[in-house]
């Protein structure tokens, strides 16, 4: 799993340029598989996917197009209608609907450059379900906020 | 291969137009294809407020990568504030969404009747009105568009000095990343065009993925492995200001003295403990060397070291909240902090001595008094009263006022001294000399004298240059180190990349490793000799320009605070600046004529500019 920090983030962009580069082979944050935004404190708020326990996204899917696989949610493009439900149902809106399919970071084989490429370790890999829970709280919290 | 963006005001015309491979192979981006347009489309005859005048926004090669600090942006068109060549960088996040928005640089002429601004989406370019954003401040403008537009575009823009058309106006980028120097902002302004704003979704690929990982991988080791890293990361410049004063380099009283006995409440640690709420980076950063401050409901960057002594020591005001506010209200305003703080110092000097008087200034000037130049800042931008004349600038303002008040005008060919001191560093007496931008550190980057870096002056330039390349208060080898240094900043600015981003600071990268990144992300096969030679081109051209202007060596000068007072306390007391020695040895690593400052024939035909001389054969500007 990963664990997010968004006070630590500095608003770089280095995770979405790693994400874009190790997915799609070329930088572009337009078609990275997580976002940052930007919080009213000045620091960045990455948000990506942090394969919560109650994966929300999965339970509000009507086609099947979101799976847990190994306790990470995938989509299946060939499925996916781009209905928007998951884009609802997660609390931190890291799945969202581009070119009309489901685009969520699904973990990049538990080696994903955005933690390796973090430079202040605002998101690193963790197996603590807590780190886990304390982020996704942190981030609701600074996107009403924000 | 790439394209640019080519936007006329006057006639509402935006059109596309291809990059051309050789400008590509001889300018390499960034500020080397400013320079080149410069030079083709603008000369003597530009007036830098008139519709004839460019206004460039350029990225460079490695935009958009994420090799650290790559996300640079380069300004540039006539100044308005000196008549020459005028260029400036700012970080933030603009740069490379040029890229993203399917360009490489966009090249803006001619004036629009009523206030307009572009916003470019995807390769699709639009002139917009800006009647509602005319008036409001580059906060307000840039929070407004986002509104409008959505929290993803990019916006760089400027403020009500700007509009107004003082001289040393700037544009902003995110509210804080500003391309400050050379009144780029007036430019702007002249256009009235109020904000260039920037969607994009595609791309930067690199021709060889593999190899530029690998070399990221390394640049990174490198970059966390440097001593000087850590601290660079936790306080960025503002670090700069407690060792800057222990060496005597800290403008003081209109750069009279180089030490502030109150440095201690500028300092970076000063202000991490007191206002910071968070760390913040440019675009593809990992030095992030941004502290973002909070002072009362507000919240913004910290000021850089520049500031801190523009509207700190160089006024001696030692009210850190005051210098963090005032650096905000610049931003706001889109004043660049470094000109007007030397323009109000000079007031200050000319009050104190009593060559200005309340007639003059309609308010009592006094060293020290924050509320006073809170009251100056607000008149420039404005152009309200005495403001009127600080908006000229230090030069122009002494020159209209006479009585003597030159002398004390700290500026070269028109820009006004940023926060060195050429007697306690020589070889900031050099570049802030013969800087093509006039009066700057950042053209020349001669930061290996600072604190001493041997190690690195003995790979760069060979271990027979030392002691003295290293020995800050020795003018022996300065001009070799500036000429070198001049060039390499101005490889590192073609890319675009941060020089403080372990290019020119820390010295952890040189020629060999900007040629590997280069070939890494182009494709293209560059050897290290081709670079130099393309950054050689770039600065010679850059000073056919100032030539062309009629720039020579008379020009490359300083004030007499520097060459004639001896510094009066501190480390290096009764220094002063050596420039004659040091513009002999400079010229010839240059290559250039030394009695005129010109460049001989040979030296221009070596690198490829055949038309160039023979210009300059036209005008009897080649020497000899």
């Amino acid at each position: 799993m990963l664990s997010v920090d968004p006070r630590k983030c500095c608003y770089c962009y280095s995770c979405v340029l790693a994400c874009s580069f190790f997915n799609v082979e070329e930088f572009s944050p337009a078609r990275a598989k997580i976002r940052v935004l930007e919080s009213k404190e000045g620091h960045g708020i990455p948000l990506l996917c942090l394969q919560c326990p109650t994966h929300p996204c999965v339970d509000a899917c009507p086609t099947g197009a979101l799976r847990l696989e190994d306790g990470v949610v995938k989509v299946d493009e060939e499925i996916c209608v781009g209905c928007g439900n998951c884009e609802q149902a997660c609390p931190i809106r890291a799945i969202w609907i581009s070119e009309g399919k489901a685009v969520k970071c699904e973990l990049c084989s538990l080696d994903p450059p955005c933690a390796k490429y973090c430079p202040t370790g605002a998101i690193q890999l963790t197996d603590s379900l807590e780190k886990v829970e304390e982020s996704i709280r942190s981030i609701t919290t600074l996107r009403r906020t924000s | 291969m790439g394209k640019i963006l080519r936007v006329n005001l006057s006639n509402a015309k935006v059109s596309d137009q291809e990059l051309d491979g050789s400008l590509a192979r001889e300018y390499l981006g960034g500020i080397g294809f400013c320079i080149k347009w410069l030079y083709d489309m603008t000369g003597p005859e530009t007036d830098p407020l008139g519709p004839e005048n460019l206004l460039i926004f350029a990225a460079g090669p490695i935009s958009g990568t994420m090799w650290p600090g790559s996300g640079r942006l380069e300004v540039a068109g006539k100044s308005p504030q000196t008549g020459l060549a005028g260029y400036s960088n700012s970080g933030g996040h603009f740069a490379p969404y040029i890229k993203y928005a399917g360009y490489d640089a966009i090249i803006i002429e001619g004036r629009s009747d009523k206030p307009v601004y572009l916003y470019v989406e995807d390769e699709k370019a639009e002139i917009k009105d800006a009647s509602h954003l005319w008036g409001l401040n580059t906060w307000e403008t840039e929070d407004s568009l986002k509104d409008e537009l959505g929290e993803d575009v990019k916006v760089a823009c400027t403020g009500q000095a700007g509009e107004n058309l003082v001289k040393m106006a700037s544009i902003v980028t995110g509210k804080c990343r500003v391309a400050a120097r050379t009144g780029l902002g007036a430019v702007m302004g002249s256009k009235r065009l109020k904000a260039v704003v920037l969607r994009g979704t595609k791309g930067v690929r690199v021709a060889k993925p593999e190899l530029f990982i690998e070399l990221l991988e390394r640049g990174i080791e490198s970059i966390e492995g440097s001593p000087f890293s850590e601290h660079y990361m936790e306080f960025g410049t503002t670090l700069l200001v407690a060792p800057m004063n222990s060496i005597g380099r800290l403008p003081t009283k209109n750069h009279w003295s180089g030490v502030f006995s109150k440095a201690d409440m500028l300092s970076g640690e000063y202000l991490v403990e007191h206002y910071r709420v968070a760390k913040r980076a440019c675009f593809s950063c990992r030095f992030h060397c941004k502290n973002v401050l909070k002072l009362g409901n507000e919240i913004g960057d910290h000021p850089e070291y520049e500031t801190l002594c523009s509207f700190g020591s160089n006024l001696m005001i030692d009210d850190p909240e005051f210098v963090i506010r005032a650096n905000w209200l610049c931003d706001k305003y889109g004043i660049d902090t470094i000109s007007l703080g030397a323009t109000i110092a000079w007031a200050m000097e000319c009050y104190e001595k009593g060559l200005l008087t309340k007639e003059d200034t309609g308010i009592e000037l006094e060293w020290g008094n924050s509320d006073v130049v809170e009251r100056l800042i607000h008149m420039t931008a404005f152009r309200e009263g005495f403001g009127d004349l600080l908006a000229e600038g230090v030069k122009r303002a002494s020159q209209k006022v006479g009585r003597g008040t030159e002398r004390y005008a700290m500026h070269v060919k028109g820009l006004e001294i940023p926060a060195q001191d050429g007697r306690a560093q020589k070889s900031m007496g050099i570049a802030h000399a013969t800087a093509a931008r006039g009066a700057d550190h950042l053209t020349h980057c001669t930061f290996l004298d600072e604190v001493g870096f041997e190690e690195a002056i003995a790979e760069r330039f060979g271990s027979k240059y030392l002691p003295e390349m290293a020995n800050r208060i020795s003018a022996k080898y300065k001009g070799i180190m500036a000429k070198e240094c001049e060039d390499f900043t101005a490889a590192v600015n073609c890319m675009v990349i941060c020089v403080s981003a372990g290019f020119l600071f820390p010295p952890l990268f040189w020629w060999g490793e900007l040629a590997q990144i280069y070939s890494a992300v182009t494709g293209i096969d560059m050897k290290v000799h081709e670079l130099k030679m393309a950054a050689e081109r770039i600065v010679n051209l850059r000073r056919a320009y100032l030539i062309r202007h009629g720039i020579s060596r008379a020009d490359d000068g300083l004030p007499e605070r520097f060459t004639k007072e001896p510094a009066p306390e501190g480390p290096c007391k009764g220094q002063i600046v050596e420039i004659e020695q040091m513009l002999d040895e400079y010229y010839e690593a240059r290559g250039w004529d030394k009695k005129t400052g010109w460049i001989p024939e040979k030296k221009l035909l070596e690198l490829g500019l055949e038309e160039v001389s023979s210009q300059l054969r036209g005008l009897g500007r080649l020497p000899g």
